[in-house]
């Protein structure tokens, strides 16, 4: 079963997620900071990260998907971001394969996204 | 008496005959017509030769004449057939002025005797003499003429002064009876009158030579002095000429230029000067110069203008020499366009009490200037704006798609559950809102992102078709007809056809909204220039000026409570911008509005179809 771990600071969407992903047919594990996710992906070993390139406290959420995928080449993303600007355009050719998502999204445009990786 | 004397004597004597005989060949005279002389007939001709002379002497003005006359005269009554009329010269000496009958070889010896001759002093001392020419021992033997055996020396006086002499000559020694002296003595009396009249006559022409000379040099000078003065006034001329080019050289000047120049009195206030710029600015190349006064200025101005133009008047006799005062102001050109002038107003001409007279006002056209000082100050607004924007997008996106995870759970959750339509419907709105919500940030990004679309050649056409069809079943609902006069030619522009669709689109959804019910909203475009005019023309309820200058302002909405998100025509004039053209608004409440979009105009790309 693939497994998603959902990397997000604002909880409405951890749980949301949380919630309906597993209709879906997938597995899910949250994560609200960049060590909490870290600390996730460590025990959970997910297939795709799901993760908004702006955490709290401006953690850069790039920084911790590049970590994240160092550690495990195979592990496909799915950014989500509330703004996005051609800076983070520009930022997200070094993730060739990765998606975008702009907030708010439907369900159905995550799963969409999750099916084209 | 001398021994040669009385031997040229002796000889004179023996020689008598043969002169004598000489004498008669030479002289139409006989001794006939000498012997007649004592016939009483012989006095009646004396008479009519008298008369004749006075005659003649009355008649003529020419001295020569009056000579010639009176030698024939005296030679007519002498009988003697030799005669010379001498004239006293100034110098005292004789100069023969008239002969008749002297042989040419004597004319020459007899022509002159000096003052101290025998002759002049007959002449001086006045008493006539009547000899034989041999009892003459002071005459020159040169002077001896043949044939010649008498003589009569008739000296002509006046009021005393010795005139001159006729002198005469006979071949026979008879000489003049005493009868007939005293009608010589007449004669010479008749012709010294005529000399000396004839001289004083001469003296009055050569004084009045000596006039008409003066008066000729005097013609001379003045004509030099007139042509001097002609030159004077060529140069004149010229200068003036040197003027008026100078005039004529500074007027093209003022009328080649851009710069707007105007001099005008004060009071009344009245234009002496409009160059060309100016007059056409002011529609007012067709009117006089006195036209153009107050009351023409102030139907030009906008409100303000003409209320600042109405302080400045008033204010005048504060414009010292040289203060200069700058002015902005806005009227309308001669095509009933807004436009903007800068002017510089100064002192041109203070009366001599101190009095302002006239002012010279010069301007630049700074409508382009005005513009683009508006589009920038919009750019910088929507560019203030997009930051906050994209502060205020990235907050509100992470509870809206909460909402809208959230709302997808509940719906999930309550199709579990039992059937609760209302539950459903709410979590429907509450979704929709979220996306409306949604929709407002991703039009605020797309103007705060500020970033230029993608371009490509295209033609207007399909766009204008599509952006009527994408309204038409709005305009159908509000009952307003929505008609396409598609372009006479294709119009082809670098453009990025979404963005352009979205602009016509937001305008005709604008001009729908304005319109009454059986209103009709026009969407036009045509070549203008190096532009394209895209313009959108509707009946509806219009736009005040107030409203006009703030209608591309973000939120500025006046249907706030119908569903406008006060974005449209900011987005409008975004993008319009990024193409580089201009949105041009004219209304007036009550009268509908025209919009139109300026766009830069390709020529017709290679390989490409409209």
């Amino acid at each position: 079963m693939t497994r998603i771990l959902i990397v997000d600071d604002e909880p409405a969407y951890r749980d949301s997620l949380r919630l309906l992903i597993p209709c879906e047919g997938y597995q899910v594990e949250t994560a609200a900071t960049a060590d909490e996710a870290f600390d996730r992906a460590t025990q959970f070993k997910p297939n795709i990260l799901v993760i908004d390139w702006m955490l709290k406290e401006r953690t850069d959420g790039l920084e911790v998907a590049r970590k994240l995928c160092a550690a495990d080449p195979h592990l496909k993303v799915i950014f989500i971001t509330g703004y996005p600007t051609a800076s983070l355009e520009a930022r997200l050719r070094a993730f060739p394969a990765a998606q975008c998502l702009t907030k708010p999204f439907t369900l159905q445009s995550l799963i969409d996204a999750i099916r084209r990786l | 008496m001398t021994g040669k004397a009385v031997s040229s004597r002796t000889e004179a004597a023996r020689g008598g005959k043969q002169r004598r005989a000489a004498a008669s060949r030479r002289y139409p005279l006989s001794t006939e017509s000498l012997a007649a002389a004592a016939r009483p007939q012989r006095f009646e001709q004396v008479i009519a030769v008298l008369r004749d002379l006075a005659a003649a002497l009355a008649r003529t003005a020419e001295p020569g004449e009056a000579y010639s006359a009176g030698l024939d005269a005296a030679m007519a009554i002498a009988d003697m057939p030799v005669g010379a009329f001498y004239l006293r010269t100034s110098g005292g000496g004789l100069e023969m002025v008239a002969s008749k009958c002297l042989p040419a070889e004597y004319a020459v010896s007899l022509q002159r005797y000096e003052a101290d001759s025998p002759q002049a002093a007959i002449v001086v001392k006045g008493e006539p003499i009547y000899a034989a020419y041999a009892d003459l021992p002071e005459c020159h033997p040169a002077a001896r003429l043949p044939g010649v055996e008498s003589i009569a020396i008739l000296p002509l006086r006046k009021d005393g002064q010795a005139l001159g002499c006729i002198c005469l000559g006979s071949p026979s020694q008879a000489g003049v009876v005493p009868a007939l002296r005293i009608a010589l003595e007449a004669v010479v009396t008749q012709v010294g009158e005529a000399v000396a009249r004839l001289q004083a006559e001469e003296e009055l022409r050569q004084t009045h030579g000596r006039l008409e000379s003066r008066v000729r040099q005097r013609t001379r000078e003045l004509m030099q002095a007139n042509r001097r003065l002609q030159r004077e006034i060529a140069e004149h001329l010229r200068s003036e000429e040197n003027l008026e080019r100078a005039e004529r050289l500074l007027r093209n000047m003022s009328d080649a230029t851009q710069a707007l120049l105007c001099i005008l009195d004060v009071s009344p206030l009245r234009a002496v000067y409009v160059n060309r710029p100016f007059r056409e600015l002011l529609g007012a190349t067709s009117i006089s110069l006195s036209q153009i006064d107050h009351a023409f200025l102030v139907s030009r101005l906008d409100e303000a203008a003409a209320a600042a133009q109405a302080a400045d008047l008033a204010a005048l006799d504060t414009l010292k020499a040289n203060d200069v005062w700058q002015r902005e102001w806005r009227g309308r050109d001669a095509q009933g366009r807004w436009r903007w002038v800068h002017l510089w107003v100064s002192p041109y001409c203070f009366a001599p009490d101190g009095k302002l007279q006239q002012i010279v006002c010069t301007g630049i056209d700074i409508t382009e200037q005005k513009e683009a000082e508006r589009s920038a100050r919009q750019v910088e607004r929507l560019v203030a704006l997009g930051t906050l924007a994209a502060g205020i997008a990235h907050e509100l996106n992470n509870p809206l798609g909460a909402i809208v995870l959230s709302v997808e759970t509940a719906q999930a959750a309550l199709r579990e559950a039992a059937d609760e339509p209302l539950l459903e419907a709410s979590l429907s709105n509450i979704q929709a809102s979220a996306m409306r919500c949604s929709q407002i940030i991703k039009n605020v990004l797309q103007l705060a992102r500020n970033r230029s679309s993608v371009k490509s050649p295209a033609s207007l056409g399909p766009v204008l078709q599509e952006a009527v069809a994408s309204v038409r079943s709005a305009a159908q609902t509000r009952d307003v007809t929505v008609a396409l006069c598609p372009p006479t030619q294709p119009l082809w522009l670098s453009m990025n056809a979404t963005d352009v669709l979205r602009a016509i689109v937001n305008l005709l959804a604008n001009a729908i909204e304005a319109s009454a019910a059986s209103g009709e909203v026009r969407l036009s475009a045509e070549p203008r220039g190096e532009r394209v005019a895209i313009v959108v023309q509707d009946q509806g309820c219009g736009i005040s000026s107030e409203h006009i200058a703030h209608i591309f302002d973000p939120f500025y909405t006046t249907r706030i409570h119908e569903g406008g998100t006060g974005l449209g025509l900011t987005l409008v004039h975004h993008i319009v911008h990024d193409h580089g053209g201009a949105v041009e608004v004219e209304s007036a409440p009550g009268k509908g509005a025209v919009v139109t979009l300026l766009l830069p105009r390709l020529s017709r790309p290679k390989g490409l179809t409209a």
